[in-house]
């Protein structure tokens, strides 16, 4: 084979692809869709859909990891209604959650670590910290509940660590800093409030930094119940309603207050513990010891997390049953076209053999005919997908609730690896090769003569 | 290239000897016969052959020497294609023994083996030429070196053009070109590999009285540079040239020597 040859070959293949497109439009449309179709969908797949699954389980991971239990005590209406009046007096409860319970439990085999929260039994007033805000003379009550860091940590947008620091003000005094996470919910809520009253809209890009004066030991309720502390709280991230239920500050800061403020049993009690297990098969056995002692696993994360990630393995197994589907007749459809090629060309294929040419040869030559009709629906999917892509994103980025509120954390990438890209489209320049070469060993596995034999 | 030049002159009016003989066939039994002889380059014994049942031939024996020239004659349907057909190595006898060079042609199953046959072997001139249109005359005539494994030697290709006049149409396509030139171009095709065996499906058969000559010329030119021709043809002039006639009738074989001087072709 010499490469005038070669040349020769190609353009006449190419030239009779075309007239052949032409003579047999609609059957060679419906290979070529079909196979255009399950490439796009397996890039789509992959690019996509695998990066969404990727967010949605990282989300659930980042909020509550699925080996992780959150509990609580066993509810306690009198000790609910006393945490509301927290509001407007000063109180030392002994809440569910002992620590000498919680030192129990960290004993337990199981257990690899535990976390807790604490609700300030104290009232707090806030007021912004604003230019502006701050001549309106709003004021309003607060429940604040202290956080281990290691659950909110992650969630940081504005301070380097979730811990108190000391900010020097214009005047010389000193204010304690303290960093702020919210709940979720709050930042929907006040994009709701913004909306409804014709405000410009709150995000959650925005309320980060928004600075609080908080004076820990007022109530707006109740005036002036003590002696107070003024702090200066910055909003600094967000976090799931289960982990912050009101303003999350720092642990250590709120228990510091209790000790100072002598309220032992509020500094050695918790609202809420989550108990990381070192092996997640062991839940159920550490959710009924946990009962016996008188407390509840309130943590709907994990199931929700098994539901979501078998949702999502079960979406997975219906797309790739229906790309196997759909390349199985892109296989079938690709040999028919190859077949109308090979049928069409049966007596030049027929020379080929008299002169000498070997069956392998034929072989060769049509595999690469596929070879390259897959190479050009690989390469044509992966831009069709991933410009798709694009498309979806800029779409989903005129939806204001996902523009405004989920900036930060919907940005994902089309995801797919070079070596994912390249074995794709290896994998298609197979397949292709493989399914037009049916035709081209069935015609050789007739006799030459039939072949030479004109009709 | 200095070396097959030479090689052309010393071998004039022999066989044609282009450049490097082939391998043969790997020999796998010999057959013995005590009717063949040495110079047998093919043998046929009892062989009988269908194809699409009406074209028999039946028990057809033959020896074929080295350098013969025959005509094979007889009526439409009488078997002359389907005994070419199984000289060529496209189509298996249902019975007998078909030797070339002492070697069995169809010894494997289905076609395996018979490419390399043709390819080292046969020289094959259809009845209507067979072209490829895509393809210049001088790429016609180069096509089965394609497949040949073999380098391609464009003096080769230049010396068939010459040979038959088509040096000044090598650029042409079949298309474009004469009966005579289109049949010129096949032989030279057929003759591209050096085939021990050229077999020829009515050459003539479409052609004018004047493209007859030219034909007849060429073929008593290859007969005396030593190739072995066998020849299909209902042309009486082609049959006065032949060394031998084999005649089909009702697919057997009447085989008769022209002891006669060959008349020149007109």
């Amino acid at each position: 084979m010499n490469i005038e040859y070669i040349f020769l070959f190609v353009s006449r293949r190419i030239y009779l692809f075309f007239y052949l497109l032409r003579k047999h439009f609609f059957r060679m449309l419906f290979s070529s869709v079909g196979l255009l179709v399950s490439l796009v969908f397996i890039f789509s797949i992959l690019g996509i859909l695998r990066p969404v699954k990727k967010f949605i389980v990282d989300q659930f991971e980042k909020n509550i990891a699925p080996d992780t239990l959150v509990v609580r005590q066993i509810q306690d209406n009198h000790k609910t209604a006393s945490l509301i009046s927290l509001l407007r007096t000063k109180k030392d409860i002994t809440l569910g959650i002992t620590s000498e319970k919680v030192e129990m439990i960290r004993k337990w085999s199981e257990v690899k670590k535990i976390s807790q929260t604490q609700i300030l039994q104290k009232p707090a007033m806030g007021q912004f910290d604003h230019p502006v805000l701050s001549k309106m003379g709003i004021a309003f009550d607060l429940l604040i509940q202290g956080v281990s860091s290691d659950l909110v940590s992650q969630n940081l947008k504005c301070m380097k660590d979730f811990k108190p620091s000391v900010d020097v003000k214009q005047d010389g005094n000193r204010m304690e800093v303290v960093p702020l996470i919210l709940p979720e919910s709050f930042a929907e809520m006040a994009y709701a409030y913004t909306m409804m009253n014709g405000l410009p809209a709150v995000s959650k890009s925005n309320m980060i930094g928004l600075r609080l004066k908080l004076n820990i030991g007022q109530s707006v309720i109740s005036g002036i119940t003590g002696s107070s502390n003024e702090v200066i709280g910055v909003v600094c991230g967000f976090a799931p309603q289960n982990i912050v239920s009101i303003l999350g500050v720092p642990l250590k800061w709120v228990r510091g207050i209790h000790l100072n403020g002598r309220q032992y049993k509020a500094a050695n009690s918790y609202d809420k513990i989550f108990i990381q297990l070192k092996n997640i098969k062991d839940m159920e056995t550490i959710s009924n010891r946990l009962a016996l002692n008188g407390l509840t696993v309130i943590s709907g994360s994990n199931n929700s997390y098994i539901k979501v990630t078998k949702w999502l393995n079960n979406l997975d197994i219906l797309l790739w049953t229906f790309v196997f589907i759909l390349l199985f007749i892109s296989a079938i459809s690709l040999s028919n076209s190859f077949m109308i090629l090979t049928t069409q060309k049966k007596y030049e294929f027929g020379l080929y053999l008299v002169f000498g040419a070997s069956p392998m040869f034929l072989w060769m030559l049509i595999f690469f005919e596929g070879a390259f009709w897959g190479a050009f629906h690989s390469s044509l999917a992966y831009w069709i997908a991933e410009n798709f892509y694009q498309v979806l994103q800029s779409s989903l980025r005129v939806i204001p609730y996902i523009n405004e509120m989920n900036k930060t954390d919907m940005v994902f990438d089309f995801n797919i690896t070079l070596a994912e890209k390249w074995y794709l489209i290896s994998g298609s320049i197979l397949f292709s090769g493989i399914s037009s070469l049916i035709p081209a060993v069935l015609m050789t596995g007739k006799k030459t003569l039939s072949l030479i034999k004109k009709d | 290239m200095k070396k097959t030049e030479t090689s052309h002159k010393t071998t004039k009016g022999k066989r044609l000897s282009f450049g490097e003989k082939k391998s043969s066939l790997k020999v796998i039994e010999p057959f013995r016969d005590e009717s063949r002889n040495m110079n047998d380059i093919l043998v046929l014994r009892d062989v009988s052959a269908s194809y699409r049942k009406s074209n028999i031939i039946e028990k057809v024996n033959c020896n074929v020497k080295k350098g013969d020239f025959i005509a094979v004659t007889g009526k439409s349907g009488s078997g002359k294609s389907t005994l070419l057909y199984v000289l060529g190595g496209f189509l298996r006898p249902s019975t007998g023994l078909y030797l070339f060079e002492n070697k069995r042609v169809y010894r494997g199953i289905a076609e395996i083996g018979l490419g390399t046959f043709r390819r080292k072997n046969i020289g094959y001139l259809f009845q209507d030429f067979r072209l490829l249109p895509f393809l210049t005359i001088e790429q016609n005539i180069q096509f089965p070196i394609y497949f040949s494994g073999e380098k391609l030697h464009k003096e080769r290709v230049r010396f068939l053009l010459d040979l038959f006049g088509l040096e000044h149409r090598s650029k042409a396509y079949p298309g474009s070109i004469s009966g005579g030139e289109a049949q010129r171009t096949a032989l030279a095709r057929a003759l591209m590999l050096e085939p021990k065996l050229l077999l020829l499906d009515e050459p003539t058969g479409n052609l004018d009285l004047d493209t007859e000559s030219e034909i007849i010329h060429e073929l008593i030119k290859l007969k005396k540079r030593g190739f072995t021709l066998i020849c299909v043809t209902h042309s009486p002039r082609i049959r006065e040239c032949a060394d031998i006639v084999w005649h089909l009738e009702n697919g057997k074989m009447l085989i008769s020597q022209n002891s006669g001087k060959k008349k020149k072709p007109v």
